[in-house]
């Protein structure tokens, strides 16, 4: 039997989770972890060298470069719980626009055939030093301003991916100066130029202390940097409490940026590679993968199967949003939250109803990335 | 010979008058009253003189001008007087030359259009001029058509610029292109003979049973049928250039083929036919309303095509473009 051959972020499939599933699944698996934008060179232009692929935000560069072939729901064990999944009103997003339709488009009406199979999803939004609160007052609300309020000059770090940052650049933009931008995951260039002009301007005023790409130099420039705002993503976040730094979530006002994480299946995988890649999306599905992700903040597609691989105490904090009744670990077995600790911003709806936007390949990518590398290089 | 570029034209004209004798051992010959005889602007005249003096034809002069011949006395001529053989000038091979920035203006257009899906460029105007062979003067007209085509701009610090090719840029010529396209079909929808709507028809249906992806030569000749070709008729000249300039599509669609995958074709043929069933009924109506909805699909596909190029990069730039960024 030939091994399936999965490409992963480091961030969406955490080492147990892979060592889990070579356990129990009847086939080799050989994972492949790549972080930056050259998966998804490889994904579209080769699509004979990978069989399953863990995308996000970018279904529609894969369609229409014909890399994956269509998921056939009906192979899946959670085919019927999918389904009602995405007709639910509430945080429909992940489903919306993945559905072959009769004509062989994409579009949000359900049918048994999918482009991506969402198995992961959540909201990111800032994180802050409790000290913030000294420079812009304990009243008033938390707010993407704050990464751009001139009282935190030098006290504040952005993501450097162009396709996040971007988005985050532009929730800051829309607060700090009033205004209200068309789509945010869909900027037009004069949109671009107009929240890339504010960035550059202000990082020749020093505003920036970094830009980071991974979550090890996000961490580092809160513990050494003395940044006291930043983007952030859930490990790194969890690594800082653990590590004692005083850091909060924030739940903003204008609300926080969306992310899903999907299965797609390369238009090249047949035969018995397709049977293992049907078993493999099984398995993402059948409730220990749900929950493992959950421990590193992430909602599982199904939250009832990921359930039952959870303690109470543990979905209570990290679907209910309630104070921990225990201590709880981390994905990896080590301690992270202590009893009475809170998970910020609610609970899984809570958290889900906030979310402004959702991640997005923008139509001006190519624009957009032109401007991103000029304030890095500014 | 075959002459690429204006100057090397020039040359040889110079030369075969020289061989003949039309122009005399012992002629002087500045650069002014040469371009001026030759009806070229200087800068080629210069090149060419220059050119033939490596090659010993000519042998400059203290000051200024060059002699025909090697070192001597040299003879003042009206050179309007002499009878020089022109014909290299006005022969059929020649005639792409004229207007000079013309066929510039031709090629740097094909080629930005391949490149500028990619990012964003500087272009250098001397690098235009030296890589054409022509005077930086018809660089500089070449690179202005550009800029009112709106393919090129000038920076803030004077530099030429081009690209990247956006999804606005896209949006605006389709915005234009289907007000004035589907009316242009409509208007010449009489004209077309019915023998060649029958082969086009014919060639979409070979087409289609060839399998779902096209070869590059045989969708170009199936755009052109449609996009081209029946368009021809058309009397208002400043509206057929204008509709070619907003055909930008077919650059994203060549690249994408290129770079990412053969895409299917088959929506693409049948909305070609819809359109060519309408002529052969003589509706010209309907066929503009099939052009409409061609035009419209056809642009979500080239949307979504850019998009993915943007992922890519291009490596092969001509000399006279640096990537920016």
């Amino acid at each position: 039997m030939p091994a399936l051959r999965v490409i992963v972020r480091s961030e969406m499939v955490a080492q147990p989770i892979m060592e889990r599933a070579r356990q129990e699944l009847p086939f080799p698996i050989q994972f492949e972890t790549i972080d930056s934008l050259d998966s998804l060179r490889r994904v579209v232009s080769q699509p004979d060298s990978y069989d399953i692929y863990h995308q996000w935000h970018t279904v529609d560069l894969m369609w229409t470069a014909r890399a994956i072939q269509p998921i056939d729901l009906t192979r899946l064990q959670q085919c019927d719980a999918l389904l009602a999944r995405a007709r639910r009103p509430l945080g429909r997003h992940p489903f919306s626009g993945i559905f072959v339709q009769p004509d062989g488009r994409l579009g949000s009406t359900p049918s048994n055939r999918t482009a991506i199979l969402p198995i992961t999803h959540g909201v990111d939004c800032f994180g802050y030093h409790t000290l913030l609160r000294e420079r812009v007052g304990i009243e008033g609300p938390e707010s993407w301003g704050w990464m751009l309020d001139p009282r935190l000059r030098g006290h504040v770090a952005l993501l450097s991916d162009p396709v996040l940052g971007m988005i985050e650049a532009a929730l800051a933009t829309e607060a700090v100066e009033g205004i209200r931008f068309g789509t945010v995951a869909n900027l037009t260039i004069d949109e671009i130029d107009h929240v890339v002009d504010g960035l550059v301007q202000r990082k020749k005023k020093g505003h920036f202390k970094g830009f980071w790409s991974t979550a090890d130099e996000s961490e580092r420039l809160m513990r050494r940097g003395g940044v006291l705002v930043q983007s952030i993503f859930g490990p790194a976040a969890q690594r800082l409490r653990g590590a004692g730094y005083p850091l909060v979530i924030a739940n903003a006002v204008e609300g926080g940026r969306g992310w899903h994480c999907d299965l797609c299946l390369s238009r090249e995988t047949r035969d018995e590679r397709l049977d293992a890649a049907y078993a493999y999306m099984d398995w993402w599905l059948s409730g220990y993968p749900g929950a493992a992700v959950a421990r590193q903040g992430y909602y599982s597609i199904l939250p009832e199967t990921a359930r039952q691989h959870m303690s109470p105490a543990e979905w209570d904090y990290w679907y209910g949003g309630k104070p921990a009744s225990e201590p709880l670990a981390d994905v990896d077995g080590n301690p992270l939250v202590v009893p009475g600790q809170v998970r910020d911003g609610g609970s899984y709806s809570e958290r889900l109803a906030g979310v402004r936007v959702w991640n997005a390949f923008m139509d001006e990518h190519t624009y957009l990335t032109h401007r991103w590398r000029e304030l890095m290089e500014a | 010979m075959r002459q690429n570029t204006y100057y090397e034209l020039v040359r040889d004209v110079l030369a075969q008058n020289i061989a003949s004798g039309r122009l005399p051992e012992g002629t002087r010959l500045f650069t002014a009253a040469v371009a001026d005889r030759l009806g070229v602007s200087r800068p080629p005249a210069k090149r060419a003189m220059e050119l033939l003096e490596e090659a010993g034809l000519l042998t400059a002069l203290q000051g200024q001008g060059y002699r025909v011949g090697g070192a001597g006395s040299v003879v003042r001529e009206n050179l309007h007087l002499l009878d020089l053989d022109l014909s290299l000038m006005e022969s059929p091979s020649s005639t792409p030359l004229a207007p000079r920035w013309g066929i510039v203006h031709e090629k740097l257009k094909a080629q930005l259009l391949n490149i500028i899906p990619f990012g964003k460029f500087q272009i250098s105007e001397s690098a235009v001029a030296d890589a054409f062979g022509v005077s930086r003067t018809v660089a500089h007209e070449a690179l202005a058509r550009l800029d009112s085509e709106g393919l090129v701009r000038k920076s803030r610090s004077s530099h030429w610029m081009a690209g990247p090719l956006s999804v606005q840029m896209l949006d605006e010529s389709h915005e234009m292109r289907i007000l004035l396209e589907p009316a242009a079909l409509a208007q010449v929808a009489g004209q077309l003979a019915r023998a060649e709507l029958v082969d086009m028809r014919t060639a979409l249906r070979n087409a289609a049973s060839e399998g779902p992806a096209l070869s590059p030569p045989r969708l170009a000749e199936l755009e052109t049928a449609l996009h081209i070709q029946c368009l021809a008729p058309m009397k208002n000249r400043q509206m057929h250039e204008m509709l070619m300039r907003l055909q930008l599509d077919h650059v994203v669609n060549e690249t994408f083929r290129n770079h990412v995958t053969t895409p299917d074709d088959r929506d693409m043929l049948a909305e070609h036919v819809l359109v060519v069933e309408h002529l052969l009924l003589g509706d010209g109506d309907g066929a503009a309303q099939a052009l409409r909805y061609h035009l419209h699909e056809d642009h979500q596909r080239t949307r979504s095509r850019l998009k993915v190029l943007s992922l890519f990069e291009d490596r092969q730039t001509p000399a006279w473009l640096s990537a920016l960024n």
